[in-house]
């Protein structure tokens, strides 16, 4: 069950050789999650100063990547429920008629979806949907679609089932698509008759 | 193994399978199922494209940010910090503080209990669990209070570094946490749950690998009970003195459970990790 360990080296050394490497990614991640840029710096050092006094608990040889994320991840949860509220979890079958009206009608006026999702969408938006996801979305989307990391990984990282990944995975992705086919039809779909929130 | 031929999808169904599919994740068989649906579904086949177009267009932001140049110093600086001086950054001082207080509090119940009525006697794990259920919990401990898996693990790793899973418990709600003395000089997490339909506490220890490493001599597990213990999904009751000890292991490590509950019933409320997840 275990493999042999390594005897790397000093635990500064593993430090410096397999975690510290990651600090863009770990940054990134923070930076999605908090969308504040000293917020994410705080994530990330104190991310990295437990994982220098756990070192220990680090296994050579394993993903130090999935580590430090969820090292992370649980560090601002539990900053976060302190400051402030989660988006509330809306239920896909609740905004599913919105959702159909507006992406066709999106879609009467475009078809290229490439474009659509590529170059009609800005990186603030793009940030700004995301924000607007609840966080047990949020952060599955931002995992697996931004991160690239695997089902598996996420899975393990979040302590739920794969099953669950890939039902938050979808209703995260399909509240996400909601927001950027709104930002779509704001920049250059317009209608005139936007009577459609009700 | 599923009749295919009467589990026609519907459309919510097939747009859940519709995301793992884009992702490579589907099964052979809920693939088939899938392309079957796509293929009479235009308003399917339209999400699977947006759906691509959506993951690609995710894909291509993947560009790393740039990072705030001095974080890299400042990381190293706070480590040159901790390592040198054993000093703590600001943010963990308060907790470490908190956690001296605790840990100091528990310290001296032990020792109260140790020098009570009941000095520690017990020969077998499974019997030391019980016994600390039957005097030890009975007591006013320091617990750290927690709602909810997350917290009771961040409790966890913060004081241990222990990287465990919480069990998730069927209708009862976490209580709190306490790291707390089972034999003189181990110290391990003890998890205080509530079952919500009768109020009875149900207590989990936690016994990282590292307990039996260091401490695998004092720390006297039957081995049935080790031998039992295979898969998630196994558990151990042992009957002493018309209690239920419950032991099972998840990902090495070792957990104990006492309640008031039978032994049968408690086992059924503990929820194991899904077969991947382990």
């Amino acid at each position: 069950m275990v493999q042999p360990q390594q005897h790397l080296s000093e635990p500064a050394q593993l430090f410096e050789l397999e975690l510290l490497p990651h600090m863009a990614s770990l940054y990134g991640f923070a930076l999605r999650l908090t969308n504040n840029r000293e917020d994410a710096a705080d994530l990330v050092q104190e991310t990295y100063l437990k994982a220098y006094r756990f070192i220990d608990r680090y296994e050579p040889g394993t993903n130090p990547k999935a580590w430090l994320f969820r090292i992370l991840k649980n560090n601002f949860i539990n900053r976060y429920r302190r400051r402030k509220r989660d988006p509330e979890t809306v239920q896909f079958e609740e905004i599913e008629d919105y959702y159909y009206s507006l992406r066709d009608e999106v879609l009467a006026e475009t078809t290229d979806l490439e474009k659509l999702m590529d170059r009609e969408l800005l990186d603030d938006e793009l940030t700004e949907a995301l924000q607007s996801l609840p966080l047990s979305f949020r952060t599955v989307v931002i995992l697996c679609d931004l991160e690239g990391f695997t089902y598996e990984e996420i899975a393990h990282m979040l302590e739920i089932p794969i099953g669950t990944v890939r039902s938050r995975l979808h209703r995260g992705r399909k509240l996400l698509r909601l927001r950027l086919l709104e930002y779509a039809r704001q920049r250059g779909y317009r209608v005139d008759d936007s009577d459609i929130t009700g | 193994m599923t009749q295919t031929s009467q589990a026609d999808l519907t459309c919510r169904q097939a747009q859940e399978l519709i995301t793992a599919f884009v992702d490579g994740m589907l099964q052979e068989e809920e693939r088939l199922l899938l392309e079957e649906h796509l293929a009479g579904c235009r308003n399917c086949r339209l999400e699977l494209e947006l759906e691509r177009a959506q993951k690609q267009y995710l894909a291509q932001r993947r560009a790393p940010v740039p990072v705030p140049e001095e974080l890299e110093a400042r990381i190293r600086d706070a480590i040159g910090e901790l390592r040198s001086a054993r000093k703590r950054s600001p943010v963990l001082r308060r907790t470490w503080a908190m956690a001296a207080v605790v840990a100091g509090l528990g310290l001296f119940v032990a020792y109260l209990l140790s020098r009570g009525p009941h000095p520690v006697s017990a020969r077998t794990m499974s019997e030391l669990t019980l016994q600390h259920f039957r005097t030890t919990l009975n007591q006013q401990l320091p617990w750290i209070p927690v709602s909810d898996r997350q917290q009771a693990w961040q409790v966890i790793w913060e004081r241990t570094g222990w990287d465990v899973r919480i069990p998730p418990i069927r209708h009862a709600e976490l209580r709190g946490v306490w790291i707390g003395p089972y034999l003189p000089g181990i110290e391990v997490p003890v998890l205080h749950y509530r079952d919500r339909r009768n109020q009875q506490p149900i207590y989990v220890f936690v016994f990282a690998p590292e307990c039996f490493e260091r401490y695998g001599n004092k720390l006297n597990l039957e081995p049935e009970v080790w031998a039992h213990l295979r898969r998630d999904q196994d558990f151990y009751i042992q009957e002493l003195g018309g209690r239920h000890v419950l032991s099972w292991r998840w990902r090495g490590v070792f957990y104990q459970a006492v309640s008031n509950h039978d032994g049968r019933a408690l086992q059924a409320m503990i929820i194991p990790p899904g077969p991947e997840e382990s």
